[in-house]
């Protein structure tokens, strides 16, 4: 059972270092404007960004890899669909399956797209942690705060949320061993039996669950939390001359990409 | 303040969801959208909505989307559609079902209700970024038929959550 989900690689590089609201809003950029332009130059400039990006970060490669693997069925599916229902003057044919030129330039430039997209979102949560994170995007929602969004609520619920996940994991285990020595059988049978199976499991769970949230809500009150009130933070978020200039780097990017 | 802890729990129940898989044939039955279900019945549909929010906010910093995916790539690349369309889908479950009504049949028809806003925008998502057309279409029908199953099992679990004889500890729904 994994003990921390996160995908954050600890090591002192510059872009460890940035502030995680600036790599935030650099990551959101770049990847938006990779879908805003359909040509082989622009997607260059944006695969030689994320190469770059991940150069600086030190990032062992084995990291990236183990992001980009869960993409790879996707692509494959993709060079499928092109073979079978691709436009275009097919060069080879086989039966009903005819290849085109035009099909595979597709499906390769929607590959490497789709490559590049998980290289640059990467980047960022493989150098900032989740805490980190949270308060950069909770920082990014506070104008929502005059739409009636609570930002701060919202990124405390995220924080809880990753604290909740192990404990939940664990009492799943738990459950699940009890009613294993009860002689439940989770591994037999079709679908319809084994989704039978975790009815046993899923009720105590929302019952052990439901009492830990409540205790929970009631431990904060007694610490006298108060929604909407404003808090300090044990680590304030500091930007730097750095920081600036990752954005204009990015801006520049994206006008390079757009221009060439 | 009942509101926020409840909410971080679904949240980190869909988490946890993705991580559970039991195997059924190739498709990897994970649990994810039977707690977006479950949140939708038992919780109601504004703090469902906020739940899947909270989620899919958590998943921007940790990879806790379906296989170990996280960030910004994930959320907006070809699969993100049915991230995405957790949302529409726990909204839909929480307006349809009731907690005067817990039985059975009625949470089926619920939950049957939020898998096609799920459906229709993760397909159409998948097909106009990946180019799929039809490949999409077929690609996803063993998940559905997979799903299904799930709203099953949910519409089982909250109807026994929310039945008054059993008298489990369970959340006030907000509607």
């Amino acid at each position: 059972m994994k003990a921390a989900i996160t995908q954050y690689y600890p090591a002192d590089s510059p872009l460890h270092r940035a502030d995680p609201r600036a790599k935030f809003v650099a990551v959101m950029a770049l990847a938006v404007a990779l879908f805003t332009r359909d040509s082989w130059a622009a997607l260059a400039v944006y695969a030689v960004a994320g190469v770059v990006a991940f150069g600086l970060s030190r990032v062992p490669l084995r990291w990236v890899w183990r992001a980009m693997k869960p993409v790879l069925w996707l692509i494959a599916l993709t060079f499928v669909a092109q073979i079978l229902f691709a436009p275009g003057d097919p060069f080879f044919s086989l039966g009903p399956f005819e290849l085109s030129g035009e099909g595979l330039r597709l499906a390769g430039f929607l590959s490497v797209r789709l490559l590049v997209l998980i290289l640059i979102g990467s980047a960022l949560t493989l150098t900032t942690p989740p805490v980190a994170l949270t308060d950069a995007l909770a920082w990014l929602g506070r104008p929502l705060r005059r739409l009636r969004v609570p930002s701060d609520e919202l990124a405390l619920m995220i924080t809880l949320a990753l604290r909740f996940i192990p404990t939940l994991l664990v009492e799943l285990d738990t459950i699940m061993r009890a009613q294993r020595a009860r002689g439940a059988d989770f591994s037999s049978g079709g679908p319809v039996r084994r989704a039978r199976a975790l009815i046993p499991v899923l009720v105590p769970l929302f019952v052990v669950s439901f009492r830990r949230a409540d205790d929970l809500a009631l431990a904060m009150e007694a610490r006298c939390y108060t929604p909407g009130a404003p808090r300090t933070r044990l680590h304030p978020l500091h930007a730097r001359l750095t920081d600036a200039f990752l954005l204009a780097v990015v801006a520049a990017v994206i006008v390079l990409a757009s221009v060439i | 303040m009942v509101d926020i802890t409840y909410c971080a729990l679904f949240a980190a129940l869909i988490a946890s969801g993705a991580f559970v898989a039991v195997p059924v044939g190739p498709v990897p039955f994970t649990l994810q959208t039977l707690f977006v279900v479950l949140a939708g019945m038992i919780l109601g549909p504004r703090r469902a909505l906020l739940s899947v929010v909270v989620y899919l906010s958590l998943g921007l910093a940790a990879p806790v989307y379906a296989g170990g995916g996280c960030g910004v790539g994930t959320l907006i690349g070809p699969t993100g559609g049915f991230l995405l369309g957790f949302l529409p889908a726990a909204y839909a479950v929480g307006s349809l079902s009731s907690s005067r009504d817990p039985s059975v049949g009625r949470m089926v028809c619920a939950g049957l209700g939020g898998l096609l806003p799920l459906y229709a925008l993760g397909v159409a998502w998948l097909a106009a970024q990946q180019d799929l057309g039809l490949a999409a279409a077929a690609g996803v029908l063993p998940f559905l038929a997979a799903d299904v199953v799930k709203v099953g099992l949910a519409a089982a679990v909250a109807s026994r959550m929310l039945s008054r004889p059993l008298g489990l500890p369970v959340p006030q729904r907000d509607r």
